[in-house]
């Protein structure tokens, strides 16, 4: 993800609502594949995009450069998530949320064996357990540094590492223990 | 080796594109499983991030609503914002509906019939606001005949009749032959109730117009009590503003010239159609609505009530717009004011969608008017059309004229004889393309002393071509851009539907140069004290705005002195449309004090160390600064902008 440019965030900082727009506007596409990617539905991803922005927006006041204006954001984004997914919790089953789209996108891929390919490896990621989708997603999908994935995860360098290989080592197991009870089929 | 270490490092590297260490390449090229989790883990990227984009939704307008709304609420110390998630995000998630329920547009039997859509060049799927004004221009000037039907619904106009629903047919032939009848076909509780059945048609020099006159809703169903009123208009001049042709339903061009106020939200597709949506406050987006409101009564909207339009993305025709309410409490307060019910901000309240749409021309009988009993005769006389080039073009000896006249034609020529009412001579050349206009007026023998057609707080510009100054005003939702231009052979008045930049150029054609005007008609004194134009001049700190929203520039001052008190009048607009005719006024004054409140929604406000006042009738915000009396005034502008401003006010010269 490219940086915005300096005068920006100076403008949109200094209450410019032409600025932070022009900040929205340019933000809102990886915003809001981030917030899907984290919360598995297409309506939970768009109120975690307008909220991440809205508390962006409220908080834009206190960012001081010290970390990357996009991993800043995403790191509101990952609050906004699990803020989110904890309401939705309360309130529905999960799995009621986690589905339709992942359904739909089965049902339009599930033709040939590649899409089918694509299919299951999609499904291992979203299977993974939060700890290890989330760097996952931060540095395989969004192609954000250890150092950037830190600050966007609020964990040590070390740590974004590790749970990076035990993503893969979790994802590599899961496919071929498909396979095989593919192969038994 | 061990595997577990050797994969760690494999995905090390992948993630730091980094080499692998020689022993850690070594194992993978022996070991199976090390292998395979090589060539897994590659996959995976590959599918991860490489795979299709879902769509994504556009969010800003919601957003941005939300976060306005959200700065206007703290300026009126109106609390913290509700905090938590769910509240804003369930009528977000309501906004999102309507906005798709918009963009994926319900316009089933469009019919492109005989005549065909003129193909008005490349196919422009990411229209970019500011390409839009020169496409609007091309499409204006190439277009010869139109023909629409479009089906509108209106919401909460009374209680009693929530919705309302129209057919309006448009005819079109160039370059001044217009006609619009509007019916109403709303079922009504009774027979009661006023039919708001409207039309107005124009073959250039005859007007007329027919409907009810505007009824008070409160006083509903028993309004009108004498029925239908016909106005008519014979011997009118050219493009007469007073008797307009509203044809921006047509082509958009004095709303969308407006660039500075444009969001364009994307491509789209309306009725199988290719189409360009924009988005613009009501504010600006006025004259797409004045082919119904000349007549009858109709339910009033915000001034930043949001309005999207879906242009054709080949013909830049209007194929469908919507009027959403903006959020916030400003308007909520408003429209408890004016008697509306509450109106959720992802609820349409108004749509008009193209039915069908041609350029064929319709036969000239389409545009007969008969006049009425109520008959204006404007006295225009028309002359034949000059056949000599214009004086000084280079050589010519007919009336002048501009040399070049930006792609228009001349059409009529004529003139307004001198009356004991009207004691000078005024001539008119009028030119035409299509739909773009332009019109040159020239008056001898004035009198007056102030500038010919031109109202307060011109902007000064320089004409091209060394041709001295002219006075400029923008485009309102009344008058068109205009430059009066002061010269030794009489005072000239340039009018156009066209761009700004065309109109100067046009100016700089002209063979005459522009002077300052007089300064007797600068400096106007009256027995109570004495007002000067161009002039900011006072004893006390006079401060200019470090922040001015995007396009608006100073355009003119004024100081008005009587007895003891200093008025400086600073205004500020965008250049080429301000609908509201005033755009962004700074008043500042001495001897003057706040003034008691004298309307229950004005708003107490902190502006600094200072408590001031917003009257959103006005959408005036005003403080004493000291003993200073200070206001800014923006009708088209939200409390949050206004305020930006206002906190942005430093002492200097400006």
């Amino acid at each position: 993800m490219r940086e915005p440019e300096p005068e920006t965030i100076r403008r949109a900082r200094a209450g410019d609502l032409r600025a932070f727009e022009s900040l929205v506007r340019d933000y809102q596409a990886d915003v809001w594949r981030f917030a899907y990617h984290l919360t598995h539905n297409r309506a939970l991803a768009e109120d975690v995009t307008q909220e991440a922005f809205i508390r962006a927006y409220r908080a834009l006041q206190s960012y001081r450069g010290q970390a990357k204006f996009t991993s800043w954001l995403l790191r509101i984004v990952r609050n906004c998530a699990i803020d989110a997914y904890r309401k939705t919790r309360r309130e529905t089953p999960v799995a009621e949320h986690a589905e339709a789209d992942l359904d739909l996108d089965r049902d339009r891929s599930a033709t040939t064996s590649a899409a089918d390919e694509r299919a299951r490896i999609h499904d291992a990621i979203r299977r993974l357990p939060d700890s290890l989708r989330e760097p996952f997603v931060v540095i395989e999908v969004l192609g954000f540094s250890y150092q950037e994935a830190s600050v966007i995860l609020g964990v040590r360098v070390g740590t974004v590492k590790s749970r990076m290989h035990r993503a893969r080592a979790a994802l590599m197991l899961a496919l071929s223990e498909e396979e095989e009870a593919a192969g038994e089929v | 080796m061990k595997c577990d270490a050797a994969q760690e490092a494999i995905s090390l590297s992948m993630d730091e594109r980094a080499t692998l260490p020689p022993d850690v390449d070594e194992h993978r090229r022996t070991c199976p499983i090390c292998a395979k989790f090589d060539a897994g883990a590659w996959r995976i990227r590959e599918v991860a991030r490489f795979e299709v984009a879902p769509p994504v939704p556009d969010m800003v307008p919601a957003i941005m609503a939300k976060v306005r709304d959200e700065e206007a609420d703290r300026l009126l110390g109106w609390g913290p914002p509700p905090s938590p998630f769910r509240g804003w995000v369930d009528r977000l998630v309501y906004r999102r509906a309507a906005v798709l329920a918009a963009a994926t547009g319900v316009i089933l039997g469009l019919a492109l019939t005989s005549g065909g859509l003129v193909p008005i060049g490349r196919v422009n799927t990411v229209a970019l606001a500011s390409e839009i004004p020169q496409e609007l221009v091309r499409a204006a000037t190439s277009l010869q005949g139109y023909r629409a039907t479009f089906d509108i619904t209106e919401s909460h106009w009374t209680k009693a009749v929530p919705h309302r629903t129209f057919v309006a047919t448009l005819e079109f032939m160039a370059p001044e032959s217009f006609r619009v009848r509007v019916k109403d076909t709303t079922r009504y509780p009774s027979a009661t109730w006023p039919r708001n059945d409207v039309s107005l048609v124009t073959d250039g020099r005859n007007w007329e117009v027919d409907g009810p006159d505007p009824c008070p809703s409160a006083s509903l169903p028993a309004c009108p009590t004498d029925g239908p009123v016909r106005r008519s208009i014979v011997d009118r001049p050219p493009f007469d503003a007073r008797a307009s042709m509203p044809t921006d339903v047509i082509v958009p061009m004095t709303v969308l010239a407006a660039a500075d106020k444009l969001e364009v939200a994307g491509p789209d597709r309306v009725a199988g159609r290719g189409a360009v949506a924009v988005e613009l406050a009501y504010q600006d987006a006025t004259p797409l609505f004045q082919y119904l409101t000349f007549l009858g009564s109709w339910r009033p909207f915000f001034p930043q009530d949001r309005v999207v339009v879906w242009l054709d993305e080949r013909t830049w025709f209007p194929l469908q717009y919507k009027v959403f309410p903006a959020a916030g409490r400003e308007r909520s307060l408003w429209a408890t004011q004016m008697g509306l019910p509450s109106e959720p901000s992802d609820q349409s309240v108004f749509v008009a969608t193209a039915r069908s749409l041609s350029t064929s021309s319709p036969p000239s009988k389409a545009f007969l008017v008969r006049p009425g009993a109520e008959v204006v005769d404007e006295g225009f006389l028309d002359d034949p059309l000059p056949t000599k080039p214009g004086s000084g073009c280079p050589r010519g000896s007919g009336p002048i004229q501009p040399c070049a006249a930006g792609g228009l034609r001349l059409y009529r020529y004529g003139r307004f004889p001198s009356s004991p009412l009207r004691p000078y001579t005024e001539s008119v050349l009028a030119y035409a393309s299509g739909l773009a206009w332009l019109t040159v007026t020239r008056v001898e023998g004035w009198d007056q002393p102030a500038l010919f057609g031109i109202g307060p707080f011109p902007e000064t510009v320089k004409i091209p071509g060394h041709k001295g100054v002219g006075y400029y005003l923008p485009a309102t939702s009344t008058e068109p851009r205009r430059i009066a231009v002061h010269a030794a052979k009489g005072e000239f008045l340039l009018a156009t539907n066209l761009p700004r930049a065309r109109l100067l150029q046009v100016a700089g054609s002209m063979p005459v140069k522009g002077l300052p005007q007089p300064s007797a008609w600068r400096i106007r004194r009256w027995s109570g004290g004495v007002v000067e134009e161009g002039v900011a001049r006072a004893k006390f700190a006079l401060m200019t705005p470090s922040f001015l929203p995007a396009g608006y520039l100073q355009v003119a001052v004024q100081t008005a002195t009587a007895g003891k008190s200093t008025g400086v009048t600073v205004v500020y607009r965008r250049p080429a449309a301000e609908l509201d005719g005033v755009g962004l006024v700074l008043y500042q004054a001495s001897g003057q004090t706040l003034a008691p409140p004298d309307s229950p929604d004005e708003q107490i406000v902190m502006i600094g160390p200072n408590t001031g006042r917003w009257s959103p009738e006005d959408h005036r915000l005003e403080w004493m600064d000291g003993s200073v009396y200070r206001s800014i005034t923006g009708p088209g502008l939200d409390l949050a902008t206004i305020f930006r401003v206002a906190s942005s006010l430093r002492e200097g010269s400006g």
